[in-house]
């Protein structure tokens, strides 16, 4: 399941950079809310000429809770998401967008897994901004 | 009709709008640093405003027709992706129809102008091949155009005298506007969401501090039944109004009116509050005559 949730990012980062997530295999670890989330974002950035430049980093990734006895097996789990080298980047004025100055950098983020045929996939992600780590 | 499965998938918007990433569409923040900023920019996210099923704020209340709203048409749109994988059999999306029954398929919905995510079920040949208006946008455009109202407060009277210790009656009456059902159509882009509208509770503020949450109109007051309390809607005052402004409590009834809307293959529910007033007089003594 951790791997599932660092898989997701491995493609999720390559999906950011081009804005796009045409060949990657976003859609094997990300699913339902988690994926239209990411989709909703992904078309932001291509209406507004932007793709992600740099480095997201996660640490401390842990799971939190876990029910294997359920028909469909789900796990909740929290890391700290680092966004210092993670830069958004305008096609269009070719500059890096500063970031809001009140953008903490360091971050709790939250998902739900769910276990479908065998394969974890993130069904919700949530980044609390308030939550510093 | 709405299905066991409109109804489940109801419930899952309702639930992704709750936990929905916000928009950073068109009006929603401030342009340059948060346009086009993805979600781990926290900021730009919190800031993009409401990710319910209601629609950006610059859908509220213009008159259907306005080019704002030809506008936000063109632009609120969604885009509808069949899952893959398929979610397993007793997620609740499925609602009435099962997994490779051949019928239909569910598809993850999103929304870039609104934030709205999403699952809905659709059957063969029904999804949208390309982005189209979104039906929650249509559906907050069909409320704006019904009259909804506060509670058509029947009793109590502004007129009527009340005692302290007496069982008070609250009931409303019954239209279209101030109780309904009342619905109402819109339509844009080839999709027409039809939402109805009915109150499903309404709340008593009885002035006295005490609050009195009734889920129907309440019932009408029989004289044959004497002293008896209401058996839907009641309250029985403690104390006169007599040290109340006026000399009389004020009461508010604020009615919740749930509007479920239907259309282009989706469902789901939002909710539109109102309120009336009324002051009565609370005396001590039993007014004869």
């Amino acid at each position: 399941m951790l791997a599932a949730y660092a898989h997701m990012w491995a493609e999720q980062t390559k999906a950011y950079k081009k804005a796009d997530a045409t060949g990657t295999d976003l859609e094997k670890y990300a699913t339902l809310d988690a994926l239209g989330q990411f989709r909703n974002d992904l078309a932001r950035m291509r209406q507004a000429g932007t793709v992600a430049r740099g480095e997201l980093t996660h640490s401390g990734t842990k799971v939190t809770s876990i029910d294997l006895k359920a028909k469909t097996p789900k796990a909740s789990l929290s890391d700290c998401m680092d966004i210092s080298k993670w830069q958004t980047y305008s096609v269009k004025k070719k500059q890096v967008l500063p970031l809001p100055s009140n953008q903490p950098l360091r971050y709790v983020a939250t998902a739900e897994a769910e276990r479908w045929n065998g394969q974890w996939l993130v069904t919700v992600f949530t980044t609390h901004g308030n939550e510093k780590c | 009709m709405l299905t066991r499965a409109a109804a489940a998938a109801m419930l899952l918007l309702t639930a992704a709008a709750s936990t929905g990433f916000a928009a950073g569409g068109p009006g929603a923040g401030s342009a340059g640093i948060c346009d086009g900023a993805p979600l781990t920019v926290t900021v730009c996210a919190e800031q993009g405003g409401s990710p319910s099923a209601g629609g950006s704020p610059s859908d509220g209340a213009g008159s259907a027709g306005s080019s704002t709203h030809a506008d936000a048409s063109d632009a609120q749109q969604c885009t509808y992706t069949k899952l893959d994988p398929q979610p397993p059999a007793d997620n609740v999306a499925w609602g009435t129809h099962q997994p490779g029954d051949g019928q239909g398929a569910l598809y993850g919905v999103n929304c870039p102008d609104t934030g709205r995510v999403g699952v809905v079920w659709m059957a063969n040949g029904n999804a949208p091949a390309a982005p189209r208006i979104d039906p929650a946008v249509l559906a907050q455009r069909a409320v704006d155009s019904m009259t909804l109202l506060g509670p058509d407060i029947a009793s109590p009277r502004a007129a009527g005298r009340y005692t302290v210790g007496v069982p008070m009656w609250m009931w409303a009456n019954q239209s279209a506007t101030t109780y309904g059902p009342n619905s109402a159509s819109a339509s844009a882009g080839g999709v027409t969401v039809t939402a109805t509208a009915k109150v499903s509770k309404i709340v008593w503020q009885m002035g006295d501090g005490a609050t009195v949450t009734c889920t129907g109109p309440g019932t009408p007051y029989k004289g044959s039944v004497g002293m008896a309390e209401s058996p839907t809607c009641g309250h029985v005052y403690s104390k006169s109004s007599a040290r109340a402004s006026g000399g009389k409590y004020r009461v508010t009834a604020t009615s919740t009116w749930t509007v479920s809307w239907e259309g282009g293959g989706e469902a789901g529910q939002l909710s539109e509050v109102r309120q009336s007033n009324v002051q009565v007089a609370v005396g001590e003594v039993q007014v004869v005559g």
